[in-house]
């Protein structure tokens, strides 16, 4: 028995385990995902109010999205133009204009360069301030989302999107939300090990509250049908909202209340748009994942719950109650992902095995792997190598 | 043993308990309303998070299920200063600072989160227990999530 042998299967029903561990294809994976497609940063509502603003990471690049006082939320690179240190430095906050803490260059929230410290040194080379604003980058919002794209050639978010969007629309869409959740981890595994994680129901059975409340995790066939759109996007979830979890089985009868638009009560609604965002949806709750890769094992994950901007204090208990218990850092299912894709990591690393399976064909059910096949199909697109094999 | 001594080693008792996981025993500190609660404020939305809220017969619910999750492995070790009492009849409050310390089954310790207890409590039969236990953590990048309370 040899761990290095491919698996006699169609080459699209298995992964190399190096396309998780190798350093020059997370490298690859910078320049040709990352720098290229539509990233999601934040959600509208940290960025409400005109002089709000929120540095992040895109592809190893700081940047810097901001609500102008004209209302237009604009990106840059977060890198001053005069000797390139970062411009503003707090992960968030509210300002009038951003003054380099280096040598005190000073912009607009439009970006523009409005002024410099000691500007007589600089008469005789006639410095045009015109010329020197932060440097943009593309932002575009849909759904409450907050999108930003380095690349000046890429087509429009909602082309990236395509129809995936009817499923998100609606509930995040609907009303006014807000993030009332935040916190992150460094995770030591490989950024795609978190996407698989949230893609494959297969694993479902990990979760002891799965066990108690999801009824088609033992047993029974899913409500929910994987949905598989272009560009790598992906999602489960069932047409008329039957699928719905068993909260009294659990004893949580109370959670699911006020559900978000178009959602049912106790719905469960599942999207992973490529490459990095994972959308979950508990009918009356939103969990978003955000990653920033660090190296092939360290990954840093952002997770964000959302409620409704409105509730009240009440219905902003219920919500948060329902969004703890399976998702924050203390919640029954959260702790027992990260083991497992930790754990995978740790084992891909060492080498012994050199394969993934991802060949489950089960008509669309949610524990067919089909939709992890369409996502390597369009890594591999991007990236112009196979990710069956490594050489 | 004075009240002030009392509330002190209930402080200590707290953490020993859920090091050693005795979480039945951890729940009975608390009054029949008592409230547990873990909280941290995002500098990245700028908002107080609650991660954990729950009333006593909430958490004797979920502690009995811990056994059947898939956990972190490392043991954990809290170091709790003395508490800062401020007494007021049969009602107290108390605020402590804490670290807990994670130690993997190889052997290898680290820092897992700093913050301080701000507790209510209240005296019934002679016993201090919590009307109000509340973890506020300044760590908020945990290496491991968490079934127990912190």
């Amino acid at each position: 028995m040899n761990g290095h042998v491919a698996p006699k299967l169609p080459e699209t029903h298995y992964l190399d385990n190096r396309i998780f561990t190798d350093a020059e294809i997370f490298e690859q994976e910078q320049e040709h995902i990352f720098a290229k497609a539509w990233q999601f940063v934040c959600h509208e509502s940290e960025v409400e109010k005109a002089g709000d603003y929120r540095s992040a990471r895109v592809a190893g690049k700081p940047i810097l999205l901001v609500h102008g006082e004209d209302g237009v939320l604009r990106g840059f690179y977060n890198i001053c133009r005069h000797r390139a240190a970062e411009v503003v430095r707090e992960a968030s906050g509210n300002a009038r204009s951003f003054t380099c803490f280096y040598h005190h260059w000073n912009y607009g929230l439009d970006g523009a360069l409005r002024a410099v410290a000691k500007p007589a040194g600089y008469e005789a080379v006639k410095l045009d301030k015109s010329e020197l604003g932060l440097v943009p980058i593309r932002v575009e919002a849909l759904a409450g989302l907050v999108f930003v794209c380095l690349d000046p050639a890429a087509g429009t978010l909602r082309d990236f999107l395509g129809g995936i969007v009817e499923a998100i629309e609606e509930p995040l869409g609907g009303k006014p939300l807000e993030t009332f959740h935040f916190h992150q981890a460094v995770l030591k595994t490989n950024w795609k090990l978190w996407q698989d994680n949230n893609s494959e129901r297969y694993h479902s059975m990990l979760h002891a509250s799965n066990r108690t409340m999801l009824p088609w995790v033992l047993g029974q066939t899913s409500p929910m049908k994987l949905r598989i759109f272009p560009n790598g996007h992906s999602g489960y979830w069932a047409d008329k909202g039957e699928a719905r979890v068993n909260y009294k089985r659990g004893g949580h009868d109370d959670v699911a209340q006020d559900p978000l638009p178009g959602m049912a009560e106790g719905e469960m609604r599942v999207v992973n748009l490529f490459p990095d965002l994972m959308i979950n949806i508990r009918s009356n709750v939103v969990r978003l994942d955000r990653m920033v890769p660090l190296a092939p094992g360290e990954t840093l994950v952002e997770w964000r719950g959302l409620g409704v901007k409105s509730d009240s204090d009440a219905l902003r208990a219920i919500r948060l109650r329902h969004h703890n218990l399976f998702w924050g850092p203390a919640g029954r299912n959260l702790p027992e992902d990260v083991l497992a894709v930790e754990s995978q990591f740790r084992s891909m690393e060492a080498g012994q095995v050199r394969f993934s399976i991802v060949a489950r064909e089960e008509d669309l059910n949610p524990t067919d792997d089909a939709n992890i096949r369409a996502y390597y199909q369009e890594w591999g697109k991007r990236m112009g190598r196979s990710p069956a094999s490594v050489r | 043993m004075t009240d002030r001594d009392a509330i002190a080693d209930l402080v200590q008792r707290t953490a020993f308990l859920l090091d050693e996981e005795r979480l039945a025993e951890w729940c009975a500190l608390f009054d029949a309303a008592g409230t547990y609660e873990l909280t941290a404020y995002s500098t990245e939305i700028r908002k107080w998070m609650t991660w954990w809220q729950a009333d006593r017969e909430t958490l004797e619910k979920t502690l009995k299920e811990v056994p059947q999750h898939v956990r972190d492995p490392a043991r954990r070790r809290h170091v709790v200063g003395a508490p800062l009492v401020e007494l007021s009849g049969d009602e107290a409050k108390a605020t402590a600072q804490f670290a807990i310390f994670r130690t993997m089954p190889d052997g290898q310790s680290s820092l897992y989160l700093v913050g301080r207890y701000e507790d209510r409590l209240v005296k019934r039969g002679g016993a201090w227990l919590y009307a109000a236990h509340k973890t506020i953590a300044d760590t908020r990048m945990l290496d491991a999530f968490t079934h127990i309370p912190l």
